[in-house]
């Protein structure tokens, strides 16, 4: 920390005095952490470095104040440790709710947003066996961790429902690496048609102005209007991965046709749509029945 | 108000080095809001200046959880002032300003998820931040508690007076509008460097300027005045 500031009073103080500003701090500090160093220090350990510093202070060793004992070092970054340990436990206990509520709505207001005709919706994992299996909403309210774990896993698969319990569209997120790092997309997907009907920026760090417009820009997101995501023969995988093409060049259902001047941000949701696409399309073709259930 | 505190400070200051209590002036609040600005006078804490302030409800929200944690760490850096050993005192403050920091994080992800994905890593990096560790050296280990209070008051309303000069400006340019309420009309086109990484150093030069502008001129009408005086 500097000795002098350019610090200057408003028109009160004579501008031209060089007289320090009352109580100010800073002056006088450097002197002070160098008595400090050299009258403080006493432990074995700093003897040298302190020996060293009242050398170079070419000052005789007035008579010291006795060193620190070590237990009360101890015993203060404990005290500190408590106090702070305290304070955050307290803080989470507090806050923790408020947030996984706050998040819950979020993703549901997301979801519904992005199925219009949805009132209602249902949460699903993909297991191990490639198919959907409900998750319990009140574990999965309380247990912040399950819903984590199962989001660091792909995440869920949004089911939306009516007022009347048909089955709307399914909703699910994917992520591609754009410009600047990962663009996660919540997707609409219609299971009847086998297509992506629309895509929502969640998440991005794409540069303003021109990376945004995945979100904005109408004839980028005619693209995700009727996006082919249909399953080959053997239902493991799309029949076509989904690809970004360059713009104007699109010539096929499950192209997308990029943004001039956003090449990289537009080939990101091609990907993220292609990696949902993969991962959620055949758990949910081979689940319909269980969706089609209205939800109870 | 101040000058009359002044011999009582400096004496007090003279006759024990270690004991440098100052009394509550308006000054000690006025100070980090002006004179000693943490920002445009000291040129602490870059990195959340230029990285945040890229939308004026950003630099609020820095700039208030820094308070918070300036106020929070100085009160209880000040109160165990007494206790903490000299040789454990950095790493004592460090633990206590990022309990306030942490406090901070749950606080915004509490009150706003959108706030908190905006400001990113850098609430977590409030604890690195120097005016605070600054603060605590400088000012809560040797004052009182009130003083102290009143001081990371003024220290932090600095920082956020600063960070949002920036952050206004800076959306108002970038994005024509403030606080996400557009200001012009559909022809208005944004000038987006400067909500760009850019455009941060972009108008905190140009406001340095003007405040080392407006100081000159001062100078000079000190100066002038005082010649004045001198041959009327």
């Amino acid at each position: 920390m500097s000795a002098t500031l350019p610090v200057q009073t408003g028109t009160s103080a004579p501008a031209l005095s060089p007289s320090p500003m009352p109580g100010h701090e800073y002056e006088q500090a450097p002197e002070q952490a160098v008595n400090q160093a050299a009258n403080r220090t006493r432990t074995p350990t700093t003897e040298q470095a302190s020996a060293r510093i009242t050398a170079r202070a070419t000052e005789p060793a007035v008579e010291q104040a006795p060193a620190t004992p070590s237990l009360a070092m101890l015993l203060t970054l404990g005290l500190i440790a408590a106090i702070s340990g305290l304070l955050v436990a307290t803080a989470y206990e507090y806050t923790a709710p408020i947030i996984a509520e706050k998040e819950r709505l979020a993703t549901e207001a997301a979801v519904l947003r992005i199925l219009p005709g949805a009132v209602a919706k249902r949460d699903f994992v993909i297991d191990a066996a490639g198919r959907l299996s409900p998750v319990d909403p009140a574990a999965g309210e309380i247990a912040g961790g399950s819903g984590g774990a199962a989001a660091a896993g792909g995440g869920l698969v949004y089911a939306g429902y009516d007022a009347q319990g048909r089955l709307q569209g399914l909703a699910f997120t994917g992520v591609g690496s754009g410009y600047s790092g990962p663009v996660e997309v919540l997707f609409a997907y219609d299971p009847e048609r086998q297509l992506i009907v629309r895509g929502k920026v969640l998440k991005s760090t794409e540069t303003p102005g021109f990376g945004d417009k995945l979100d904005t820009d109408p004839a980028f997101l005619k693209n995700l209007e009727a996006l082919d995501a249909r399953l080959d023969a053997t239902g493991q995988a799309l029949a076509n991965p989904i690809v970004t093409v360059k713009n104007g060049t699109e010539t096929q259902p499950w192209q997308i046709d990029a943004i001039t001047g956003a090449t990289l941000s537009s080939r990101a949701m091609g990907k993220a749509a292609n990696q949902a696409a993969q991962r959620a399309a055949p758990a949910i073709q081979r689940s319909l029945a269980l969706l089609a259930q209205p939800s109870n | 108000m101040a000058e009359a505190s002044q011999p009582a400070a400096v004496a007090k200051a003279a006759a024990d080095p270690f004991n440098r209590e100052e009394n509550l002036t308006a000054d000690t609040f006025l100070r980090g809001l002006w004179q000693e600005n943490p920002v445009f006078v000291m040129l602490l804490g870059m990195c959340p200046v230029l990285a945040v302030t890229n939308s004026a409800i950003n630099a609020l929200g820095m700039g208030l959880a820094t308070t918070f944690v300036l106020i929070g760490s100085g009160a209880l850096v000040s109160l165990l002032r007494r206790w903490i050993p000299k040789q454990v005192r950095i790493a004592s403050y460090i633990v206590i300003i990022a309990t306030f920091v942490t406090v901070v994080d749950y606080a915004i992800h509490a009150i706003s998820l959108e706030l908190y994905a905006s400001l990113g890593a850098f609430i977590q990096l409030i604890v690195v931040n120097c005016i605070i560790l600054g603060r605590a050296e400088a000012y809560a280990s040797k004052q009182r508690l009130v003083p102290t209070l009143v001081n990371g008051l003024g220290m932090g309303l600095g920082f956020t007076l600063a960070l949002f000069s920036l952050g206004s400006v800076r959306e108002i340019l970038g994005n024509g509008t403030l606080f996400g309420v557009a200001l012009f009309g559909d022809s208005f086109q944004p000038w987006l460097v400067m909500i760009l990484p850019p455009g941060g150093f972009f108008v905190l030069g140009a406001w340095l300027l003007l405040f080392a502008w407006l100081k000159q001129r001062r100078e000079r009408r000190v100066l002038a005045s005082a010649g004045a005086a001198a041959h009327g």
